[in-house]
């Protein structure tokens, strides 16, 4: 940006308001950017329309005033004393939007003074080179403003559309819980942490019984319903902040349960296979009861390598594979290394 | 360009003095105490950069570049590794905001930073020297360290070459800063050094 000051047309700053118009002055009043110029005293000189428009004074009331006293609050700012250096210095300045808070009080037009119409702005100080001044007889400093509101708007909507985007993915659609990447993900973060703080990673898999009967017998939008409803009760039993339930595949279910030894995960493991009994589902295809029931794996430990998050799954779809061994209906959970059954009585 | 130990010394105040001053407006930026660190100073030869960097001259960085002219006409780059450039835009907005959302928002933050950090060191030099520089807009380039500093340009300019450490709460970023220096403005410097320490 430069206003060709050898030229001499920069003396013709105040020719501009009597009317006889030096092209290059004409050009920056219309610029679609903010355009303020002060003289060494700091007093503005010059200011364009599209700043005129956007921070609710007139040209009369900035003329001939110094900068500080049309906006005080830009005494002792950042853009106050960047603007100091620079003109002292003799040096350009870019301001950024990313950071700080917009610096000058400029807002959309037709919504000047609304604290929700502030401009998200980048702003350039330009002090106009000592030779190129020296010729119009003194310093002059031009500010250059930037609305990036759109860009700005532009990027936050990107950026939530990409988080939307990507929690969906991680959201199974029939159920609304996690899916197997969510879990996966999970689960890696979490062997991490429990690394870290040396403390115990507890994993239920839940499996329902006799499910494949069950839409062969009800049809698979009955067995849709019946997944989500356990999906639902699996929600209420799985209640800690930091405890995360998904869907591990088709009628199969996980839940990490991070600070939990195995004590802990045994609990929480029993309470499900008693509260799916106790939802009373009816399921005229199990031999169980007459009622969806389900079976459950539980295991739990203090990971000391990010590879143990395998061992750890092994682990609890061993103690499932058990408890389905044993008769359905049940939990079994893995112990130091064997796998010790917790019979549940088949029918409560 | 040859400077004796003296005139290195003094440089090196200059630039320190330069970077403190950096140092505190970054701090008003952060909110937070940032502190900036010269660990050293080096003058090398343009075609020396390459062998001196090893394989960091192949290192991607992001690069600020602005160019000063009068007395001394040069062009001063700051870089960092390029995927430390978000990480001290996160430093100075309070790292509260996860990396991914300040992509965007990088490029014009790094140009503030290069340009604070720039003209300090710049002014401080010019200030003890007595002269007056003009200077230009920052850009800011994704390249190669031999690409920044065109290693297999004009082997006769000279490049300062000035490691800077930032340092908010605990975390640290380094970067280089770089001066490119043709050859009349090497043979200016040196005798405006020489000048500022026999005190005339």
């Amino acid at each position: 940006m430069s206003i060709a000051p050898e030229s001499g047309r920069l003396t013709g700053l105040p020719m501009f308001n009597g009317g006889a118009e030096p092209w290059p002055l004409a050009a920056l009043v219309h610029l679609q950017a903010g355009i303020l110029v002060l003289d060494a005293q700091g007093t503005i000189v010059f200011v364009n329309e599209w700043f005129l428009r956007r921070c609710g004074f007139s040209n009369a009331a900035l003329i001939g005033q110094k900068l500080t006293e049309v906006f005080p609050q830009l005494a002792g700012s950042y853009f106050g004393k960047r603007l100091a250096l620079s003109q002292a210095s003799g040096l350009p300045a870019v301001l950024s939007h990313s950071l700080h808070a917009p610096q000058l009080p400029l807002y959309m037009p037709h919504m000047v003074g609304h604290p929700h119409a502030v401009l998200s702005q980048t702003v350039h100080i330009i002090p106009m080179g000592k030779e190129g001044a020296a010729q119009v007889g003194g310093h002059f400093t031009l500010i250059q403003v930037t609305d990036v509101t759109p860009t700005v708007r532009r990027e936050s909507l990107l950026r939530n559309r990409a988080d939307q985007l990507h929690s969906m993915a991680r959201i199974d659609s029939l159920t609304c819980i996690g899916n197997r990447r969510d879990f996966s993900e999970t689960l890696d973060v979490e062997v991490l942490a429990a690394m870290r703080t040396q403390s115990s990673l507890g994993l239920l898999m839940i499996d329902i019984d006799f499910f494949k009967n069950y839409n062969d017998h009800y049809g698979h939008p009955a067995g849709d319903r019946c997944l989500r409803d356990v999906a639902d009760l699996l929600r209420k039993v799985v209640r800690r902040p930091r405890d995360r339930l998904a869907r591990y595949g088709g009628e199969e279910f996980a839940v990490l349960l991070p600070g939990t030894p195995i004590d802990g995960v045994v609990e929480v493991g029993r309470e499900v296979v008693q509260r799916i009994r106790a939802l009373g589902l009816p399921h005229a295809a199990s031999p169980l009861g007459g009622v969806v029931t389900a079976s459950v794996g539980a295991a739990s430990l203090v990971p000391k390598a990010a590879e143990e998050s395998v061992f750890l799954v092994r682990q609890a779809d061993e103690a499932l594979y058990a408890a389905k061994s044993a008769g359905r209906n049940r939990l079994c959970f893995t112990g130091a290394s064997q796998v010790d059954v917790a019979p549940e009585p088949p029918f409560a | 360009m040859k400077l004796d130990e003296l005139s290195m010394d003094a440089l090196t105040e200059m630039f320190n003095l330069g970077v403190g001053q950096a140092a505190h407006a970054f701090s008003q930026i952060a909110g937070d105490t940032v502190s900036l660190t010269v660990p050293r100073v080096l003058l090398l030869s343009r075609n020396q950069v390459n062998k001196h960097m090893g394989l960091g001259a192949q290192a991607a960085v992001s690069a600020v570049r602005q160019q000063y002219s009068g007395a001394i006409n040069a062009e001063a780059v700051l870089m960092f590794p390029a995927e430390r450039g978000l990480q001290l835009v996160q430093m100075m907005v309070g790292g509260e905001l996860p990396l991914d959302q300040l992509a965007e928002m990088e490029q014009e933050a790094l140009s503030e930073i290069g340009n604070i950090l720039l003209n300090s060191v710049m002014a401080s030099v010019a200030d003890t020297l007595k002269i007056k520089l003009d200077g230009s807009l920052p850009s800011v380039e994704l390249s190669h360290v031999q690409d920044v500093l065109a290693v297999d340009g004009n082997p006769s300019v000279s490049v300062l070459l000035i490691d800077i450490q930032f340092e908010v709460a605990a975390r640290e970023v380094q970067g280089m800063l770089a001066f490119l220096l043709d050859v009349p403005s090497q043979d200016m410097l040196e005798l405006m050094l020489a000048r500022f320490l026999s005190g005339v």
